[in-house]
C-alpha cells in the first residue's frame, strides 16, 4: 500500500474522512425543527434544501440524495414539514439502497415542533449512538476524492495557490483518487484547453455548453456578452482572458478530464471531473449562489475534503467536510492566519517552490482525512447552502 | 517564476528593476537581463517571441505576440493579443 489514510468504511465501499448524522429537511419550511433536533444531538449536523420550488425539485432532490450518500455521512435522519414538493418518506426510500442507516419523520404527521423535535432527537441520538462505534481503518488514498472552490481570488491566486494545489490534485489523481471542480464562469476563455483535456468528444461537448451557458446567464443578467478582463485584472498582470482563466483552472491540475456531473451524480470510476451541480446550474457566480453553495455542489457528488484557494482571503467552512485553505497571498496569511491552512504565499516570496507547498497540501490532505481538524473545523465553521 | 519549462514568459514574484539580471528555472537554469521593469504579478519574454508567435504560460498559449517581443521585454497588454475574437456591442 502507498499513501493511506484512515477513514470510516461504508457500505457502499465509499470511506468517509468524518462521521456525521445528517438531519437533512426536505424545504425550507422543515429546517428550523432540523436545526434543534441537531442543536440537542452531538455528532448530528443538520442541512437540507433551503427552498420549495417544484421548477428545481428534481435537481434539489438528486442534491440532497447525494450529500446523503456522501461518505462522511453515516446515517441521515430526513425531516420533511409534510406538505412540500420532496416527500421526505421518498427521500428516505432513495437514500436506503446505499445501505447507510436512514429514518424519516414528518412534522404535520407528527403533531407540529414540540412533538416532532423530541422524536426526532431520539432517533438522531439512537444513530449518532450507533455510528459512534465505527472505528478509522487505514485506506488507500485511491479512496479520496476532492472537491475545489475559489473564495477571494487576487493576482496571487493564478501563480501561488492554485497551481500549488493543482500539483497536489495531479498526484492525486495519478494515485488513482478523484477530484471535481466547477466555476464555469471562470472557465470562459480556457474552455478550448479544457476540452483538449476532454476523454472524449461528448465530454468536449459538455464543457464548450456548460461554459457558453454562464455566459449567457451572465449576459442576460449583466448585460455584458463576456466577463472580459477587468481593469484589475490588467493592473494585476493578466493579459488575456485565457490567461486569467487558465489561473483559475489550474487548481484542478492539469489531467486528463473524464466527465461533466449532473446533479448529485457519483463519479463512476476514479480522476478529474467537472461539477454541473445545483448551483452551477442556476449560474452561479452571477449573485445566485455563492462559494459555499459551489463547494456544496462538489460534495453532492461525494466529496469528501474540500480544498479552498484564496487570496484576499476567505472564512467559510463546510457542514459535511473538511475544508482545508490554500492562501497564495503572503500578506493576507499573516493577517488571517487563524483562518489560513497553509501559506502558498511562501512561493511568492521565494522561500518556496510550487512542488513543495503542493506536496505540502498533499500530506495535509491526508492528515486532515485521518482526523486532524482544519482550522475552520475547530473555529466551529459549518456553513452550507442549497437553494 | 516559470510555471512549465515549455513557457516563453515568466511571472514576476516580486517587482523587478529595469536592468535587472534574474535567473530562473526553465528546465535548466537560465539568466535573463529584463530590460523593462516588471510588476509583481506581470510577464517578461524568455526568449524572443516573434510578432504573431505563440505567448506560452501554464504550458498553453495565452495569447499571440502583436509586435516582436525581445528577451526580458515586458509582455503584456501592448504586444500580447488573445487569441479568442469576441463580438463587439
Amino acid at each position: 500500500m502507498g499513501d493511506y489514510f484512515l477513514g470510516y468504511g461504508r457500505p457502499d465501499g465509499s470511506v468517509g474522512v468524518r462521521n456525521h448524522v445528517a438531519v437533512l429537511s426536505t424545504t425550507y419550511c422543515a429546517e428550523d425543527v432540523a436545526k434543534r433536533i441537531s442543536d440537542q444531538v452531538k455528532g448530528s449536523v443538520a442541512l437540507g434544501w433551503y427552498s420549495c420550488d417544484d421548477a428545481r425539485e428534481q435537481m434539489a432532490s438528486k442534491t440532497l440524495v447525494g450529500l446523503a450518500r456522501n461518505p462522511n455521512v453515516a446515517a441521515t435522519l430526513v425531516v420533511g414539514l409534510g406538505c412540500e414538493t420532496i416527500q421526505a418518506g421518498d427521500l428516505a426510500n432513495k437514500i436506503s439502497e446505499f445501505g447507510k442507516p436512514v429514518k424519516s419523520l414528518v412534522i404535520q404527521d407528527k403533531g407540529g415542533t414540540v412533538k416532532s423535535t423530541e422524536l426526532g432527537v431520539k432517533m438522531a441520538r439512537e444513530m449518532t449512538q450507533a455510528v459512534s462505534t465505527i472505528k478509522r481503518e487505514p485506506f488507500d488514498v485511491k479512496n479520496l476524492f476532492v472537491g475545489l472552490q475559489c473564495g477571494g481570488s487576487d493576482t496571487t491566486s493564478g501563480i501561488a495557490a492554485n497551481p500549488a494545489t493543482g500539483f497536489a490534485m495531479d498526484k492525486l489523481v495519478d494515485a488513482g483518487g478523484t477530484v471535481i471542480f466547477g466555476e464555469h464562469l471562470e472557465m470562459y476563455g480556457g474552455e478550448h484547453i479544457l476540452a483538449k483535456r476532454a476523454v472524449n468528444s461528448d465530454v468536449a461537448n459538455r464543457i464548450y455548453e456548460i461554459v457558453e451557458r454562464a455566459r449567457q446567464i451572465n449576459e442576460d443578467r449583466c448585460g455584458v456578452e463576456a466577463p472580459l478582463m477587468g481593469p484589475g485584472n490588467i493592473e494585476g498582470g493578466l493579459t488575456t482572458i485565457e490567461e486569467k482563466a487558465l489561473g483559475a483552472i489550474l487548481k484542478a491540475g492539469t489531467r486528463q478530464i473524464q466527465g461533466v456531473l449532473e446533479c448529485g451524480e457519483k463519479p463512476r470510476k476514479s480522476g478529474l471531473y467537472i461539477t454541473n451541480g445545483l448551483h452551477a446550474t442556476l449560474g452561479y457566480g452571477h449573485g445566485l449562489g455563492t462559494d459555499i453553495g459551489g463547494a456544496d455542489d462538489c460534495i453532492a457528488h461525494g466529496a469528501q475534503l474540500i480544498v479552498l484557494t484564496t487570496g484576499r482571503g476567505n472564512v467559510q467552512g463546510h457542514m459535511l467536510t473538511p475544508t482545508l485553505k490554500v492562501c497564495g497571498n503572503p500578506d493576507t496569511y499573516v493577517r488571517m492566519e487563524d483562518d489560513m491552512d497553509l501559506n502558498a504565499g511562501e512561493i511568492i516570496r521565494g522561500n518556496k517552490s510550487v512542488r513543495d507547498v503542493g506536496e505540502e497540501i498533499f500530506k495535509e490532505l491526508i492528515a486532515v482525512a485521518s482526523g486532524k481538524m482544519t482550522k475552520s473545523e475547530a473555529l466551529g465553521h459549518a456553513e452550507f447552502q442549497i437553494i | 517564476m516559470v510555471i512549465n519549462p515549455i513557457d516563453n514568459v515568466a511571472t514576476a514574484l516580486t517587482s523587478i528593476d529595469a536592468g535587472s539580471k534574474v535567473a530562473v528555472d526553465v528546465g535548466q537554469p537560465k539568466t535573463v537581463l529584463v530590460k523593462d521593469s516588471i510588476r509583481m504579478g506581470h510577464k517578461f519574454a524568455l526568449k524572443k517571441i516573434v510578432k504573431g508567435g505563440d505567448v506560452v504560460k501554464y504550458g498553453e498559449v495565452i495569447g499571440r505576440a502583436s509586435e516582436d517581443i525581445e528577451e526580458g521585454k515586458h509582455a503584456h497588454i501592448h504586444n500580447v493579443k488573445s487569441t479568442r475574437v469576441f463580438r463587439k456591442r
